[in-house]
């Protein structure tokens, strides 16, 4: 496949963007136009705003904030591991994620209440902290003496993933009939319930993350030629592996907490990127960071419109949107002779 | 009986060989009970091929990673233009040092021109001069029509020329105080006859402008017509170390690859030739 010069796919999504926020404005149970909202002073226009202001703005946003997060942690981890089919869900953090909110879903409930602390719930506050809990154990066991073997990595956040789940097993299994229905509702993903706060709370946070990942491209784009070619390169891997590490289990933990798993964004995003304009991380994490904005807000304006007034989960939509699409560039490559 | 280095007449290309460029001095790399290399002394002098021969698993990997720094020694120390290895800041080190691996799996599409860039990684020299830089390099390496192509789809051999460009383009600069050093672990084992020449030519021109080269090889002939200084292994240690006319005799060749040698001279070019 030809290769698009990245200032044309930055052009592209830079014009993308907007829309897709346009989009998730609009659609909803309700279609609202932009124009209808000019025209002056009464009720229903009232509400139309209210509904805009109050409820899909903060979402839309949420959506576009935690798409880049996701998209850019998925590039992190595929460099990292130096395998395309990465996720971040390989070194544990989204099954402990899981398995920290059943837990607090099951068992926490009853002495945590419902409170929330800066408009993030305990439920949430579980899924962080089971999801960083998972990545250090998983980080502790491949880590030794020299620096970390990706192999070992790998094997341990399979084991950890499955003891995680086991775990979410078992609190779905002791769990009542609403808790179990919560169980399954947070694990497909949700953006219902988006507030003002909560939102802000992810500005700060995701803000202060993601700016840190674009200075990790040049060791990033050395470390694919392997560990010890990027060390003779003048690159420390292991200072590397570490930062990286940490930071993905922040900005993913931080994303599973406050709108539960969505998957496949992380794995697509980049994907599709890299097929568009290749490898090169200096490009590629700018760009899958919009680009999961774009497919996010997307997916989750789907989310609201097709089944309304009912809401689809989001993760559902992701992979329904996102699974067609990379299967048929996979196939266009496969078609032109590419390896991954 | 290893040959004393110091009494070797070595050629030395009308270079002062005052401290050697990079030395190790009485190293020990042992894995488990295993000796992968023992009590080892040898030296490269900026200006120089050294090239390393020996049978499979005589340890010139391990030789060539402790000499890049890959790997610590157990005991004894390496030095490199006159300080400690282990004691020099990587990203420093990686400007005036460049390694070539046996294999490099790379499973990404990168456009060649993309590979060699990388090598470009430790200095800051501006994209202008890098992207100068990345084309005489890909010259050198005759890969200059693979540029626009993914690195993934290009044949053994044309991948081990763009990463030999790669390491070209990491040290292409000479430091006017201190020389480079390439460190190349069997440059040309997917090559075939007219780039091994062309590569080995090109390495040989580097030594000529000052760079030091150390590099595995197993072609005897590569070695007798490019080499100042050949280092033969067996067996974790090192068997013989001196000029070509010194090393590659057919009694210590016959003895470290148990096969009867024949040494005649080349009718072309008068350099040494070995038969089995």
């Amino acid at each position: 496949m030809r290769r698009l010069a990245p200032k044309t796919l930055f052009i592209l999504l830079g014009g993308l963007l907007p829309l897709s926020l346009l989009c998730g404005l609009m659609l909803g149970p309700q279609i609202i136009l932009p124009f209808e909202l000019l025209s002056s002073g009464d009720a229903s226009v009232v509400s139309d705003r209210l509904i805009i202001e109050q409820i899909r703005l903060p979402r839309t946003l949420m959506a576009a904030l935690v798409g880049a997060a996701l998209a850019v942690a998925g590039v992190m981890m595929q460099g990292l591991f130096r395998n395309p089919l990465a996720d971040p869900s390989l070194i544990g953090v989204s099954s402990g994620a899981s398995a920290g909110a059943s837990f607090v879903i099951v068992l926490g409930a009853g002495w945590l209440g419902s409170h929330d602390l800066l408009g993030v719930s305990a439920v949430a506050l579980g899924a962080f902290a089971g999801a960083a809990l998972a990545t250090y154990t998983v980080y502790r066991l491949a880590a030794h003496g020299t620096g970390t073997s990706v192999a070992t990595m790998l094997l341990a956040g399979i084991a950890i993933s499955a003891l995680a789940g086991a775990l979410n097993s078992f609190f779905s299994f002791i769990a009542d009939n609403h808790m179990l229905r919560q169980i399954s509702l947070w694990q497909m993903g949700s953006l219902s319930g988006v507030s003002w706060s909560r939102l802000w709370f992810a500005v700060i946070v995701f803000g202060c993350v993601l700016v840190c990942f674009p200075r990790y491209s040049g060791a990033l784009n050395a470390l694919l030629l392997g560990e010890s070619e990027a060390r003779h390169l003048g690159v420390n891997v292991h200072r590397l592996k570490i930062q990286v590490i940490a930071l993905v289990a922040f900005t993913v933990g931080t994303a599973v907490a406050l709108t539960g798993t969505i998957a496949f964004v992380g794995l697509v995003t980049p994907h599709i990127i890299r097929l568009l304009i290749g490898p090169n991380h200096r490009a590629l994490i700018p760009a899958s960071m919009l680009a999961g904005a774009i497919l996010l807000m997307l997916a989750d304006a789907l989310s609201r419109y097709i089944l309304a007034p009912a809401e689809l989960p989001i993760g559902v939509v992701t992979a329904l949107l996102g699974a067609p699409f990379f299967l048929s560039l996979l196939n266009q490559q496969r078609k032109n002779q590419g390896g991954l | 009986m290893a040959i004393d280095m110091q009494t070797s007449d070595t050629q030395t290309m009308g270079m002062e060989t005052s401290e050697p460029l990079l030395h190790l001095v009485n190293v020990d790399y042992r894995v488990g009970d295993k000796a992968l290399v023992r009590s080892l002394n040898c030296a490269v002098m900026a200006g120089q091929v050294s090239v390393l021969l020996g049978p499979n698993g005589a340890g010139k990997s391990t030789l060539l990673k402790l000499a890049s720094g890959e790997l610590t020694p157990m005991a004894g120390s390496v030095h490199f233009q006159g300080s400690k290895l282990a004691e020099r800041e990587l990203s420093e080190r990686a400007q005036c040092l460049a390694v070539l691996p046996q294999s490099s799996p790379l499973s990404f599409p990168f456009l060649s021109e993309e590979v060699v860039l990388l090598g470009r990684t430790p200095h800051s020299t501006g994209a202008r001069r890098d992207a100068d830089i990345v084309n005489q390099a890909l010259r050198l390496a005759d890969a200059e029509h693979l540029r626009r192509q993914a690195y993934t789809q290009l044949s053994g051999g044309e991948q081990q020329r763009v990463q030999l460009a790669r390491i070209f383009a990491q040290v292409w600069e000479m430091q006017p105080a201190r020389a480079n050093l390439l460190i190349l672990d069997e440059p040309t084992s997917a090559l075939d006859f007219s780039h091994q020449r062309l590569i080995l030519q090109a390495l040989r021109d580097k030594a000529d402008q000052g760079c030091g080269v150390l590099l595995a090889l197993h072609d005897l002939n590569l070695a007798a017509a490019f080499a100042d200084q050949v280092l033969l292994m067996n067996k974790g240690a090192l068997r013989a170390q001196g000029s070509v006319d010194e090393v590659l005799q057919p009694p210590l060749l016959s003895e470290v690859f148990g096969l009867e040698f024949y040494r005649m001279h080349h009718p072309g070019t008068g350099k040494p030739l070995l038969v089995y």
